[in-house]
């Protein structure tokens, strides 16, 4: 009877403790979503599982990580391939069918213009390629990857990330909400031909940007300008965590239609993200509006290579030419970050 | 026919510029305030038309392995250029750690060195610090800024020289978060005290002879 007693106890504590390990493993592994996902992320998700699909099994092992998988989720860079190596699949090792499912993906998750220039930017290292003998260096349309954290679901979280030279999308997808902080995009050449006509993927921003500071008087110039010289990325790759201090004008002192420049130079890189998700980022900013200022270190013609920046509680852009010894405009860096919700932190417990 | 090869050569270098200003040393500075520290986060990003000019500073040995004397060294170096003042009085900093990338990513113009240092933190609420950063192994582009890691920190103000060699921010720390001062003349009453002791029980002692 004793043995009995003993081994029932046995079992029930063994069953207790399995039952308790998996709890806490399923917690830390898949935390959930604060938001039923919608028609948006319904979308997304099918689309992802769709992609993945088509994959074979040797390329669903290298595509997946784990959501925890806090290396692979920082593992991104504005660099090529011979100076940075990412991991995922790359676009060079997919059929077209791969492509075009992985492409519908892409579509699904960013704006019509948002998923353009995403396409014009690989086209353009693609120009870069057959422009250049890159030695070390890879560039080329081939060497963009595509990796995800957690698996594609509409209750857990998880991360899609898609990358190459210039370019670091990361895409949380968390319930109805999805965040493309923190992003990197940019471009080399920012001006190039194809099929006979002229294409400029990375015109829109700062274009958006010197109309904002055309329209300042002397006074909120004054305050704008930071500097003389144009300046690397603050809050490049690398760079989670960091909070930078409100610099330049203030929106609180700029007129209704110069508020409405701001906005406009802020949708150039919110608009990237698809229609919906990039309305609830834009309410979030203008709600913020008066606490949102705009920074300007460079050159003040519009020819001018110059870096600006877009700072608020809930937001940071920066938008930086590169120095190559020739036209700083022709390789440009930008920057899209949260403070508040990198990799969409706040979207999930 | 050397000066067209050199040409061509440098033109394909500029063809192929990747990342960071690919003609100067980017120097990043991250400057970060709380109660009880000064951090400053120094990122040398050496682009790949100047890369070599700063390699042959950080490995003068060239035996391509960039040890711990060598990073001392270019701690030094570093610090015997950089000045930071608090309130108008210089500040010690000192390398609290650093990393080191491959010689070929740095060749490559993608390698960061990074330097920590760290500073006693100010005992006042009302602050003003200058950071100045004359370091230039070659040609170098300056990057300051600041950053808090309390809210018991305020920053009231920035202001930079045209090159960001110069950067001066005033700031506030909340009188509840100071570093809690301990008067040095406060050590000394357990050793009068102590004495005390020792002279009135000789004396006790003395008394009880006589």
């Amino acid at each position: 009877m004793k043995k009995k007693i003993l081994l029932a106890g046995l079992a029930l504590t063994g069953a207790l403790l399995t039952v308790g390990i998996s709890s806490i493993q399923a917690y830390s592994l898949s935390p959930s979503v604060k938001t039923a996902a919608d028609a948006t992320t319904q979308k997304v998700v099918a689309a992802a599982e769709a992609f993945i699909k088509t994959l074979s099994a040797a390329q669903q092992k290298k595509v997946q990580f784990e959501w925890s998988d806090s290396k692979q989720k920082t593992q991104w860079s504005n660099l090529p391939t011979g100076i940075f190596q990412r991991n995922g699949v790359k676009l060079g090792e997919l059929s077209s069918a791969q492509q075009t499912a992985l492409f519908g993906l892409l579509q699904s998750v960013l704006s019509k213009k948002g998923y353009e220039q995403i396409i014009q930017v690989i086209d353009g290292d693609e120009a870069l390629k057959n422009s250049s003998n890159g030695g070390n260096l890879i560039f080329g349309r081939a060497e963009y990857y595509v990796s995800f954290l957690g698996t594609p679901s509409t209750t857990s979280p998880w991360i899609l990330q898609f990358g190459g030279h210039h370019m670091a999308i990361n895409a949380t997808v968390a319930g109805a909400d999805i965040v493309l902080t923190p992003s990197l995009t940019g471009g080399q050449p920012t001006k190039y031909t194809l099929n006979g006509k002229t294409v400029q993927p990375i015109i829109a921003e700062p274009t958006a940007a010197f109309k904002l500071l055309s329209s300042l008087n002397a006074t909120q110039q004054k305050q704008a300008i930071i500097g003389a010289q144009f300046v690397d990325l603050v809050l490049g790759p690398g760079k989670d965590g960091k909070t930078l201090q409100p610099e330049g004008v203030k929106a609180l002192s700029l007129s209704t239609a110069q508020q409405e420049l701001l906005l406009g130079v802020v949708e150039t890189r919110v608009g990237l993200l698809n229609d919906e998700d990039a309305a609830a980022k834009i309410k979030e900013i203008k709600a913020n509006l008066a606490n949102t200022y705009f920074a300007w270190s460079g050159g003040t013609t519009a020819s001018s290579a110059a870096y600006f920046r877009v700072s608020a509680p809930t937001l940071v852009l920066e938008f930086s030419p590169q120095s190559m010894g020739g036209d700083a405009s022709n390789h440009v860096h930008s920057m899209y970050r949260d403070p508040t919700n990198d990799y969409g932190v706040n979207l999930y417990k | 026919m050397k000066l067209i090869r050199v040409f061509i050569l440098l033109g394909w270098l500029l063809s192929v510029a990747v990342a960071h200003p690919a003609d100067m040393l980017t120097q990043a500075a991250y400057i970060t305030i709380s109660p009880s520290q000064i951090k400053i986060e120094l990122d040398l990003t050496a682009g790949e038309l100047v890369a070599q000019g700063f390699l042959a500073k950080l490995e003068p040995n060239q035996d391509q392995k960039i040890d711990q004397a060598e990073i001392q060294a270019l701690a030094k170096s570093v610090l015997e250029q950089m000045v930071l003042t608090v309130n108008n009085k210089p500040v010690r900093l000192q390398l609290e750690s650093s990393q080191i990338p491959q010689i070929a990513q740095i060749k490559l113009g993608g390698g960061q060195v990074q330097l920590v240092f760290a500073a006693a933190p100010s005992s006042a609420s009302q602050n003003q610090f200058v950071f100045k950063n004359g370091y230039a192994p070659v040609k170098s582009a300056y990057l300051a800024n600041v950053f808090v890691n309390s809210k018991d920190v305020k920053i009231i103000s920035q202001k930079r020289d045209q090159t960001q060699q110069t950067f001066e921010v005033t700031y506030t720390i909340a009188e509840s978060a100071l570093p809690r001062v301990f008067p040095w003349w406060l050590g000394l009453i357990p050793i009068f005290g102590g004495m005390a002791w020792w002279f009135s029980r000789g004396r006790g002692a003395k008394a009880a002879q006589t």
